[in-house]
């Protein structure tokens, strides 16, 4: 478990075959920036490792899709050598949000684990829990 | 459209037979389910969810006799890992990417070598050292083929297996023995989006990471001699068995035509109890669009698989001096086909989505190439890392439209099997001293396929038998593991 403040963090929870990754923090921003570093911590471990290069996404859609979105866009640049976020920042726009990444080459990041292939929209879990706290589970397909 | 998820145990279920239970329709179920297993088996499901799986799957529209569940059966998205259903395509039955998987065509390939044991055990270390460095796995591009254009790109989506072969990185053996000759028909590469086909380009020939893996195999014991003599197996040989898939461009065209579907779903007035078996008719335009990027991942995973058998015969020539390793099969555990089965009596043309489920056609099957026919179809059922995989053939009549399981199936979570584990240096060592050889990128992540968290393989390929899915033909043993 990861927490930068008291109240934003995120851990990865046992799942049969894959990997679950629990995220929250005050605002929606805060969540999603949990949930893609919690995702990026399920193969490699980014703390210490500089950033070389800097991305930017504009993503839209509802709530479950920013998030959807959000962690397929790492998984795409896993894929395809475009990086690896060792940090990230999200901004709302009018509709939607903007990603700020902070990309490492995968070699400088040692043995990776596992990689995540996709993300599931079974047991999706984003929004505010009763006290205004932004939670979100999200099945990654590994 | 969310319809309410169903909540099931298997204290639900009622035995029809000691290996096949069914469970009866309640809420939404316009079927009942049907799982195959044993008392152990049941009990080893715990409380992951799969058999609530099986309830939503069979409120699929149009889903015909049964819902289905495999021995191995686990908890996936939407439909459970070892889900078999059927739709009506003439009756609004629905094609749903959930019911296929990430991993479009995941599957299994069996070659088998002209060597001995003894011949190869001598050399097992310099062989193990020469396949993992000739054999791209884990994260990230990486394959042993590069196309060479876009259009070579496009030329493998159309015609999977029968590229690599044309140039040369295979013979005419590799497409009889695999399923669909090496190429499913009615592939579209249109529907295969931009994002998808890049992350493909870089992982042709290669074996991901997860389950993934290369083994090298002996038979240990042969079964059933007469068929294993057809499929081209004896006593004491080494085979080489390949699992792997359709890598990111499979994942990206499962991603990318979930989210059409969910767009549509509302025109087409349809409700699912979990966002994952998203779905549209079969013969609507989405439905369509779906099953023609659907081939073309598959003509992908063919390919992928034949450009690594292509790798290990190159790394056993070297090593051993040949490299005449012919096929004995290739099949998918991913996929959604459309077949004609019986139903009712009548003869129906279905949409059959087997997910972590093989297709296992019985003796005198049409599709089968002339040589197995007479017997039936291979069936490629791997263990867990260090245990035992099984040929099986499949069995007449038959049952879930002639369908099987797909390997051990998970019983333990990869973190649980992290914790549980004694590190993946202690595990290698293990296995090491029980005559197995592994090579893996990172010994961070190979406790996560430790045996133990897996079921036991023997019961699962028992109740196979026993509800006359398959018969076994023989039984295989690693001694070397390419660990993706």
């Amino acid at each position: 478990m990861t927490a930068d403040a008291a109240d934003r963090g995120h851990r990865t929870v046992a799942h049969t075959a894959d990997q679950i990754v629990e995220a929250w923090g005050p605002t929606r921003e805060a969540c999603l920036e949990e949930a893609a570093m919690g995702l990026v911590e399920t193969f490699a471990d980014p703390s210490g490792v500089g950033w070389c290069d800097h991305a930017e996404v504009v993503l839209t859609g509802s709530d479950e899709q920013l998030l959807v979105d959000l962690l397929e866009e790492i998984v795409y640049r896993l894929d395809t050598d475009r990086g690896v976020p060792v940090r990230v920042r999200v901004r709302p726009r009018a509709e939607g949000v903007r990603a700020d990444l902070w990309l490492t080459d995968r070699r400088r990041l040692g043995g990776l684990g596992v990689a995540p292939k996709g993300v599931a929209y079974s047991q999706l879990d984003f929004g505010p829990d009763p006290v205004g706290l932004w939670r979100c589970s999200v099945t990654v397909d590994v | 459209m969310m319809a309410v998820q169903h909540e099931a145990t298997t204290s639900q279920l009622v035995a029809e037979s000691p290996a096949r239970w069914r469970l009866d329709p309640f809420g939404a179920m316009r079927v009942p389910g049907v799982v195959f297993a044993s008392e152990r088996l049941l009990a080893a499901l715990g409380d992951d969810h799969s058999l609530a799986q099986v309830a939503n799957v069979a409120t699929l529209p149009g889903i015909v006799s049964a819902s289905y569940a495999m021995p191995d059966m686990h908890l996936g998205y939407g439909f459970p890992i070892g889900g078999v259903a059927a739709t009506a395509v003439d009756a609004g039955g629905v094609v749903s990417p959930g019911g296929v998987g990430f991993d479009i065509s995941c599957g299994v390939r069996l070659l088998a070598s002209p060597f001995e044991a003894e011949a190869v055990r001598r050399r097992l270390g310099q062989l193990m050292d020469v396949l993992a460095a000739a054999v791209p796995s884990g994260a990230g591009p990486g394959g042993v083929h590069r196309p060479a254009s876009e259009q070579e790109l496009e030329q493998i989506l159309l015609e999977g297996a029968q590229v690599p072969v044309a140039q040369g990185h295979g013979d005419q053996r590799d497409l009889d023995r695999c399923e669909d000759a090496g190429r499913l028909a009615d592939a579209d590469p249109d529907q295969v989006g931009a994002r998808a086909r890049e992350r493909g380009r870089g992982q042709i020939g290669s074996l991901g990471s997860g389950n993934h893996f290369l083994e090298v195999q002996v038979v240990e014991e042969v079964l059933d001699p007469p068929v294993a003599e057809v499929f081209g197996l004896h006593r004491d040989q080494v085979c080489v068995m390949i699992h792997t898939g359709s890598r990111g461009l499979g994942h990206q065209v499962c991603s990318d035509h979930v989210r059409g579907m969910r767009a549509a779903m509302n025109s087409h007035g349809i409700e699912v109890p979990d966002e994952q078996l998203a779905c549209v008719p079969v013969t609507s335009q989405e439905g369509r669009r779906y099953l023609g990027a659907l081939a073309a991942a598959a003509n992908f995973a063919r390919a992928n698989r034949q450009w690594l058998a292509d790798a290990a015969r190159a790394g056993f020539a070297r090593v051993l001096g040949r490299g005449d390793l012919p096929l004995v099969y290739d099949v998918s555990h991913n996929l959604a086909k459309l077949e004609t089965h019986e139903v009712d009596g009548h003869d129906v043309r279905l949409c059959v989505h087997r997910k972590g489920a093989t297709r296992a056609f019985p003796p005198g099957a049409e599709e089968l190439p002339e040589d197995l026919r007479a017997v039936g179809q291979p069936v490629l059922l791997p263990g867990s890392m260090g245990t035992s995989s099984y040929v099986l053939v499949g069995a007449a009549p038959g049952d879930a439209f002639a369908s099987c399981a797909h390997g051990a199936g998970r019983t333990m979570s990869r973190h649980a099997a992290k914790r549980t584990g004694h590190g993946g240096g202690r595990l290698r060592d293990d296995l090491a001293a029980a005559g197995i050889e592994v090579r893996a990128r990172s010994l961070r992540d190979l406790p996560e396929e430790a045996p133990s968290a897996y079921k036991d393989v023997e019961e699962v390929v028992e109740v196979c038998e026993r509800a006359g899915l398959a018969r076994r033909v023989a039984r295989l043993r690693p001694i070397g593991v390419v660990k993706g």
